[in-house]
């Protein structure tokens, strides 16, 4: 028998008390864990999505830039407009590559509760959508519609050459091409020429958005410098987007942070608490041991030993229930976000995992150590002889 | 001076507690010695100072007068450290409450003191004891699954297992039905027999008439 054995023995004499000081603990870990996962993920997720947007910069119309960013790449129906005119002045920047204009809106149908993002564009969309692998064809006419792979499931087309009708707008168009799945964004949208768009939605001559690639990334201040003079529209780089929805997560992280901070020391007291209720009632116990040959050092340790065990069996089972529920709380941080990468936000990271596990039985080492000195100050005879 | 003959040797032991500015003698002058081998019972009304004498010849509290001998240790002035490794390797120490831990079984009871010690390695030596205080079947089984008589040879198991000189039992068959008493000490006797000073603090007059020996205090002295 080791001490580890006799201290998990010792826990397990009031098993109700330590499962509820374990339950404590197991949720504050749970939500860091499940934080530091989202943190991660998110990171992951954006960098990977906006990396396979093909473009660096982004034209929207006057308003929140960072609002019509986001709808543009999340998908939604964008209330503004300008107009496309505009795009003949960023052609005219000789370091812009492609520019792309781009007209998205969105039909919602409450019945089915669904809402289908309609994503109209021209040939220049595909040059930046060169990773894109098509079942089919691209747009053959102003008729031509390619669906998302997600969008096809939903729609049951498995073949293009299917007509699809949009009885909103009393609309048809005759599927070209079906997109493989992605991984972004792009797998739930329909995507029709640019003009069917702005004829569709009444917005003729009108974009919503023009997506610019620039000849040298290095290039990227320059042409921003000469867009921002253009009339109607603001602009915004995948980068700024990037780091203000990453301070956006970073401010929303701090506060949980702090939150969860402050139930771990609710957590830790909970089990100093517990701990020191245990050896108050082996105070006679603790005697025995001591008139048996145990050294306050023994004492010490088997009370610190059985803190740490009962942080360290929290800190497994707080992981364990955050891995079990991470897709219930992707799902939760999904509709809760204003922009969500298409794949997975919370991702599993072993450094994350010990994180949490260190940082748990940190917490374990420090709320034992009262009790811990308590237990090995206890005088034999006096402990013997308590009542 | 030495003490080769006794296995405990005691001379003028007093304890004194202060209680504000009163002095409380628990023990006055006691002379005490006890050889190999001997059974010596200790009895007297409660309050007498059976207690504070076994505790003081247990190590487990320290003299305010006297000296004291276990074995050739002069231990009256020894610090804690040193007065641990005395108990750890002369005395064992058997309560009328038993104190077994409830969630450990017979033999891991039995096996603290070894772990305390540091000597796991003699964990062999458990079961020869188990089987010596003839709970050689019940090794597995844990307290709440045993009568008294049984947890209290668990709890001489327990002291034996760092082979001591001299066995405490403080009111060993306080807690104990007839029977059982008798199986007990018994078992004191043999272990008399194969050569350690037991020690007996009791109310019980008819097993302390038994002992080769029997003490009577009375106010912290000796009166017999």
């Amino acid at each position: 028998m080791k001490f580890i054995l006799f201290a998990l023995k010792n826990l397990l004499r009031n098993k109700i008390r330590t499962l509820l000081t374990v339950l404590s603990i197991a949720v504050s870990v749970t939500v860091l864990f499940s934080l530091l996962s989202f943190t991660k993920g998110y990171e992951k997720g954006m960098t990977s999505e906006l990396g396979k947007m093909g473009y660096q910069i982004m034209i929207v119309p006057r308003g929140c830039p960072y609002e019509a960013a986001s709808l543009a790449l999340s998908g939604g129906k964008i209330p503004n407009y300008f107009d496309y005119s505009v795009l003949e002045e960023v052609k005219k920047i000789p370091e812009v590559e492609i520019a792309a204009p781009f007209f998205m809106s969105a039909i919602i149908r409450p019945d089915e509760d669904r809402t289908d993002i309609y994503f109209g564009m021209d040939e220049n969309m595909f040059q930046m959508k060169k990773y894109w692998n098509i079942k089919g064809s691209y747009f053959k006419d102003e008729n031509s519609l390619i669906m998302g792979g997600d969008a096809a499931y939903i729609e049951q087309t498995d073949e293009p050459g299917q007509k699809f009708y949009v009885r909103e707008k009393d609309r048809e168009f005759v599927v070209t091409g079906i997109l493989e799945r992605t991984g972004t964004k792009d797998d739930g949208f329909f995507f029709i020429p640019l003009k069917a768009a702005q004829e569709m939605f009444g917005q003729k001559d009108r974009v919503t958005g023009i997506a610019i690639r620039v000849k040298d990334p290095t290039l990227i201040p320059t042409v921003v410098e000469q867009l921002e003079k253009l009339p109607d529209s603001q602009v915004i780089t995948m980068s700024q987007l990037m780091g203000t929805m990453m301070n956006l997560v970073a401010q929303a992280k701090t506060l949980i942070l702090s939150i969860i901070i402050i139930a771990i020391i609710i957590s830790a007291l909970g089990a100093l608490n517990t701990v020191l209720m245990s050896v108050f009632e082996r105070t006679k116990e603790i005697g025995v041991m001591r008139a048996m040959g145990a050294g306050r050092e023994h004492v010490f340790q088997l009370v610190w030993v059985e803190t740490l065990v009962m942080a360290l069996i929290s800190g497994i089972l707080g992981i364990g229930i955050a891995l079990i529920g991470m897709g219930l709380v992707e799902k939760i941080i999904k509709k809760l976000l204003p922009l969500a990468p298409q794949g997975s936000v919370v991702s599993f990271d072993p450094n994350t995992l010990l994180i949490c596990l260190g940082f748990v039985i940190l917490v374990g080492l420090v709320a034992g150590i009262y009790p811990a000195y308590r237990a090995s100050k206890l005088k034999p005879i006096e402990a013997i002889r308590t009542e | 001076m030495e003490n080769n003959k006794h296995a405990i040797y005691g001379e003028g032991l007093t304890r004194i507690f202060q209680r504000g500015s009163e002095k409380l003698y628990a023990l006055r002058g006691v002379d005490f010695q006890i050889s190999p081998g001997e059974i010596v019972s200790i009895v007297g009304r409660s309050g007498c100072g059976k207690t504070t004498l076994l505790n003081m010849v247990g190590c487990l509290d320290t003299l305010s007068e006297g000296t004291l001998y276990i074995g050739n240790t002069e231990v009256s002035r020894l610090k804690e450290k040193d007065l641990i490794k005395v108990r750890r390797e002369n005395i064992g120490f058997v309560f009328q409450l038993f104190y077994l831990i409830p969630t450990l079984t017979a033999y891991e009871n039995a096996l603290l003191p070894l772990l305390f010690a540091r000597r796991l390695d003699k964990k062999e030596k458990v079961k020869e004891i188990f089987q010596k205080v003839g709970l050689g079947e019940r090794l597995n089984m844990l307290p709440s699954e045993l009568d008294g008589g049984d947890m209290q040879r668990i709890a001489i198991a327990r002291a034996l297992v760092n082979e001591p000189k001299i066995i405490l039992a403080d009111e060993p068959t306080g807690r104990l039905e007839s029977k059982s008493k008798e199986k007990i000490f018994g078992l004191f006797k043999k272990l008399a027999e194969d050569g350690l000073a037991i020690i007996i603090a009791t109310h019980d007059l008819g097993l302390a008439s038994r002992a080769d020996r029997m003490i009577r205090l009375k106010d912290g002295m000796v009166v017999n």
